[in-house]
């Protein structure tokens, strides 16, 4: 049989492979598990070893790659995360987060049941912020409205990791629950060593604005086919400002249409000041024009001096070519 | 790059039931299951600051004092190069343990090239070696 001859084009190709190291910061004590004398008592009470046996590593890898971002990232780079988890443990009938509070993890429940709770539903505005975590709502409690229910290895409040706004929804336990928590600072560290994950959150955050978009009755991009919508998606940019951030001004180009998705933008007019002594500078006068809040868009005309009142998030390049 | 645990030692298991108290597992253990869970945690193992942790696959272990830094080296196939960063501190409360992955790949690999031959055209030839 005669050998192939393989030339390799490069001497030294050298593949990583991903590990983690653990190192003492101060003088350290850790229990150590007895390997038999655990999987005895685990054997044992068959209830506990579900929430227990989901606190290791394996389990948490499988959660974590049914989350959109991280789907497809490679198992080894899912084990590194899976090893930066925390966990928390809440009794039912719990507050695992309120709406409106800042966010600053997500979540996966591991064991036991929970609720994901919403005012009712006041149109675009509540419609397009809780569009990032949520679909549609189905049931209404008291003052709130039930959004969805979760079970084990349902994920929630992963907004949080990338963009800064507050919680859109209120969770609460409806029974003793165990949860795997990813914070906003450890997601950024893990994104510092992996940084191919931040093109898929922001990819995976986009095709979720977008798809809310259509049924939200925007005139703007009333009529436009599904496929058409779909397509928007890829010139669909997220931004996000800082209070008092001048968003643009009268003058500028009006190259971007912009949608609140969350927090309030002021909107202000320089008028001229007509003064008799026309040899005197005239000082402009800022009037304000109103306010706008999520839900709410402008940028069409690109004539005022715009500025936020508070945290921002916007869709741009929305042209109004595309959308004829 | 060797890893260390300083010192091993027995623990009684009042000490070792304090420490369980404080992770999340504890809301989930009544009194007599909870001595049970801490009879699971027989040693304690403690390690020097700046010492780098050597984690047995098939422990768990429950930090009880002191805090543990993760951090790591991935590779970057965009850029060719190996991304090194911190990761996160661990506190005391916080379980651990070595994910099985890892103790397959903890070494680095090098390979001169690596060619990816589509099977199908081949399985004429692959089932007379078979045969053979």
């Amino acid at each position: 049989m005669k050998s192939l001859q393989l030339t390799p084009k490069s001497k030294k190709m050298e593949i990583f492979v991903e590990q983690v190291e653990t190192w003492a910061c101060k003088d350290s004590l850790l229990l150590c598990s007895d390997e038999g004398a655990l999987n005895s008592f685990l054997a044992a009470h068959p209830d506990l070893s579900t929430a227990f046996n989901a606190m290791l590593g394996s389990h948490i890898e499988t959660y974590l790659s049914n989350i959109p971002f991280l789907q497809g990232l490679k198992a080894s780079k899912l084990s590194v995360l899976a090893t930066m988890c925390r966990y928390e443990a809440l009794d039912a009938n719990s507050t695992v987060f309120e709406e409106n509070t800042p966010g600053d993890k997500l979540y996966i429940l591991l064991s036991g049941k929970a609720t994901v709770l919403a005012p009712q539903w006041v149109g675009n505005a509540t419609a397009l912020q809780q569009s990032l975590e949520w679909g549609s709502h189905n049931e209404r409690n008291d003052d709130n409205v039930i959004v969805a229910g979760l079970k084990s290895g349902d994920y929630f409040g992963e907004t949080a990791v990338f963009v800064n706004i507050n919680r859109t929804s209120t969770i609460r336990t409806s029974e003793k629950s165990l949860f795997v928590t990813v914070g906003k600072r450890t997601f950024e560290n893990f994104c510092a060593v992996c940084p191919e994950i931040k093109e898929k959150m922001q990819s995976v955050m986009k095709e979720r604005m977008v798809s809310k978009l259509s049924s939200l009755g925007i005139p703007f991009l009333d009529g436009i086919p599904p496929a058409s919508m779909q397509m928007l998606t890829n010139h669909v940019e997220v931004h996000e400002t800082q209070q008092d951030e001048v968003i643009f001004r009268e003058g500028d180009a009006g190259d971007r249409f912009y949608i609140i998705v969350h927090g309030e933008v002021k909107v202000e007019k320089k008028e001229e000041k007509e003064d008799a002594d026309q040899d005197q500078i005239s000082v402009p006068d800022t009037r304000s024009l109103g306010v706008l809040n999520a839900g709410n868009y402008f940028g069409e005309m690109g004539k005022y001096f715009t500025e936020r009142q508070g945290p921002l998030l916007g869709y741009t390049n929305i042209l109004r070519s595309s959308c004829q | 790059m060797g890893g260390a645990i300083s010192k091993t030692k027995r623990l009684a298991l009042e000490e070792r039931i304090q420490f369980i108290k404080g992770t999340p597992f504890f809301l989930y253990l009544d009194d007599s299951t909870l001595k049970e869970f801490a009879k699971c945690f027989p040693r304690i193992d403690s390690v020097k600051k700046g010492e780098r942790l050597s984690l047995n696959e098939n422990l768990v272990y429950i930090i009880a004092t002191g805090d543990l830094e993760l951090s790591t080296t991935m590779a970057d196939p965009k850029m060719k190069i190996e991304n090194k960063g911190y990761l996160c501190k661990k506190n005391p409360g916080d379980i651990i343990s070595k994910p099985k992955e890892q103790g397959l790949a903890t070494k680095k690999v090098r390979a001169l090239c690596c060619f990816a031959i589509p099977l199908g055209p081949l399985s004429p030839i692959t089932n007379t070696l078979t045969a053979i």
